[in-house]
């Protein structure tokens, strides 16, 4: 039998006294009204939803037979209503829920994104994605200020990407529209540290953890064409100033999974590395670096340099110097071996000695900490290493077959310890 | 911050900036369309699918590459004023090519596509992105549309584009297969 019908018998031997029962009996009433009206909110926003697409859906059919002045009005009236139900939700309501503020944020977002697209198609408008994705990101930076929206924030560091591939990637004739996608990061990163500062454990919040430092990587990515042989050096800057970034609070405090920058920069960097352990790669660099006058790939490389050694600074003020790794000092390596010139078999031999070095460390570090996935991650990055070598060394097949197996039995062993230890450890 | 009141300016002026960045859009558009000058240009067409914005039937120009004596100032424009000349069939040409605005009302800006020395370095090929070169129009219709397009300005049909031009600005008033509206043309031949 369920509570509110033992109250009567608890209320009869004198367990609890009836103004105790009144309360209860209150409580899961209030709570069960709240749940179904909660229920009724939601079944009638899927009601209206369901209503508004077939009303969209009986007008996009009769598009045609519409007057200019009628598909003109029909273009402003989804602005004009997500307009209104945001200042109602603002200003009007005030302390509106977070799926509220959020769900009218997104909606406003599209309807002008919808807005402009169907103006642009009403009055034949020509203009590139990359012109229509400016202005839609413009107009819609200041929802997530004013909405506290993180998901209309996520949405903008998507369309920030999606320009940045637009205008970058070899387009040299966009060059200059390009550096727009720096302009628009620097309006939006604020909220990004508004978060992180008021709401470090929300869920919207450790996703932009994920979503901000892949979007910037893809932001320079899109100049790497026009970096050339810089590219490598602009990449293992940024990568190694996220791997020390993910060392600091409140990433640091995060499981894997949920700081971004360390497991970016991480795994970045290592890609770096193993690019830089081909042979045929120094052999390029050094052919093209004569006569360089590249003013561009050395301008990125100052300003991401200042950045590393301010996040290099800071981490080993906060800590020491005995506790900085080997992925934050890989762009002084690579920076050394690129200023000293040293012959190509050197230059190869010594990264791949620092990439097997690296791998086993990571490998260690998992061991120490007990931890499953920096182990693997070590033991892949030996793997990948050693695969490689295969592409441009030649081994016999025994011989591969051998030193693949030695990795593998090398997997399952290292694995079978961890989790023994593991397992006496919690006996 | 929602009970500071520079909230309430901050939010008024986002969705007054929202509504009249494409207001402004369409006052520039319809005052064109209204009180330009309308022009025929004869046409070639493509059918590419834009993912923002719909269908759309893309628009090739006979007039939109045109030769002009050698002048420096115009071998490195990535814009230009183009002015219009109605000719005596009908149809209009681009008369003048300019980097500085003319003084006629008669002329919009296009975006170069291409320039380059021909004749020995005494004349310029100047090849133009015009603002024209895209009709939306229902996506149904589109595919058949270019169909009879091509068609069309293969059997010697006559095919145009209507615009208007005023103040610097070009506008897209239909595409013409024969006098008729290709909307209109492809809706008939399709019944």
């Amino acid at each position: 039998m369920g509570l509110i019908d033992e109250l009567d018998n608890l209320v009869s031997a004198k367990v609890i006294d009836q103004i105790t029962a009144d309360d209860i009996r209150a409580y899961y009433q209030a709570k069960s009204s709240d749940s179904t009206s909660k229920l009724i909110t939601i079944f009638g926003i899927l009601g209206a939803l369901l209503i508004g697409s077939g009303i969209i859906l009986i007008l996009a059919h009769n598009w045609d037979a519409l007057s200019i002045n009628s598909k003109t009005i029909l273009a402003f009236i989804p602005l004009i209503i997500a307009q209104g139900l945001g200042w109602y939700i603002l200003k009007i309501r005030k302390n509106s829920s977070a799926i509220w503020r959020e769900g009218v944020g997104i909606f406003l977002t599209m309807a002008v994104g919808a807005c402009i697209a169907l103006i642009s198609q009403i009055y034949h408008i020509q203009g590139e994605n990359y012109e229509f994705l400016r202005v839609w990101i413009f107009l819609t930076i200041g929802i997530a200020y004013l909405f506290d929206s993180s998901i209309v924030s996520l949405l903008l560091w998507w369309g920030l990407a999606v320009y940045a591939g637009e205008t970058g990637y070899g387009n040299d004739s966009l060059r200059g529209e390009y550096y727009w996608y720096w302009i628009m990061l620097i309006c939006l990163v604020p909220f990004y540290f508004r978060l992180f500062q008021a709401k470090s454990d929300h869920h919207g919040t450790l996703i932009h953890h994920w979503v901000v430092p892949i979007s910037i990587l893809h932001g320079i990515g899109a100049l790497s064409v026009d970096l050339d042989q810089w590219g490598l050096l602009v990449f293992v800057f940024l990568l190694s100033s996220y791997y020390i970034i993910g060392h600091f609070r409140p990433f640091d405090s995060n499981r894997l999974l949920r700081n971004g920058f360390y497991v970016a920069g991480a795994i970045g960097s290592f890609v770096c590395l193993l690019i830089a352990s081909f042979s045929s790669f120094w052999e390029s660099y050094y052919d093209n670096l004569d006569g360089v006058n590249d003013q561009l790939g050395i301008s990125v490389i100052i300003l991401l340099s200042c950045l590393w050694v301010l996040m290099l600074y800071h981490f080993i003020s906060r800590r020491s110097i005995k506790s900085i790794k080997p992925f934050m000092l890989l762009p002084l390596f690579l920076s050394l071996l690129i200023i000293f010139k040293l012959p190509i078999a050197l230059s190869t031999g010594l990264v791949n000695v620092a990439s097997l070095l690296i791998g086993v460390w990571v490998t260690k570090l998992g061991l120490d900490e007990r931890h499953f996935t920096k182990v693997n991650f070590g033991l892949l990055m030996i793997t990948a290493l050693i695969v490689c070598r295969f592409f441009d060394t030649n081994i016999s097949f025994i011989w591969r077959g051998l030193i693949f197996i030695v990795i593998g039995m090398s997997f399952f062993l290292v694995n079978y310890r961890l989790v023994k230890s593991n397992n006496n450890e919690g006996k | 911050m929602r009970e500071n009141k520079f909230f309430t300016v901050g939010l008024l002026i986002l969705f007054i900036v929202q509504l009249a960045i494409p207001m402004y859009t369409v006052h520039r558009h319809r005052s064109t369309y209204d009180n330009g000058t309308i022009h025929r240009l004869k046409c070639r067409p493509v059918d590419p699918e834009d993912p923002f914005r719909g269908r759309y039937l893309a628009i090739d120009y006979e007039a939109n590459s045109i030769i002009v004596p050698y002048n420096e100032s115009l071998l490195n424009a990535k814009k230009l004023y183009i002015s219009l000349h109605k000719g005596e069939n009908g149809y209009s040409s681009f008369r003048q090519v300019s980097t500085r605005r003319p003084n006629n009302l008669d002329y919009f800006v296009s975006k170069v596509s291409n320039t380059y020395s021909t004749n020995g370095n005494e004349t310029l090929r100047i090849t133009l992105e015009l603002p024209i070169s895209r009709y939306y129009m229902n996506e149904y219709l589109a595919p058949e549309a270019e169909e009879k397009y091509r068609t069309a300005t293969r059997d010697g049909s006559e095919v145009y584009a209507e615009v208007s031009v005023g103040n610097g600005n070009i506008v897209l008033r239909g595409i013409y297969i024969d006098g008729l509206l290709i909307d209109d043309f492809v809706r008939q031949a399709t019944q």
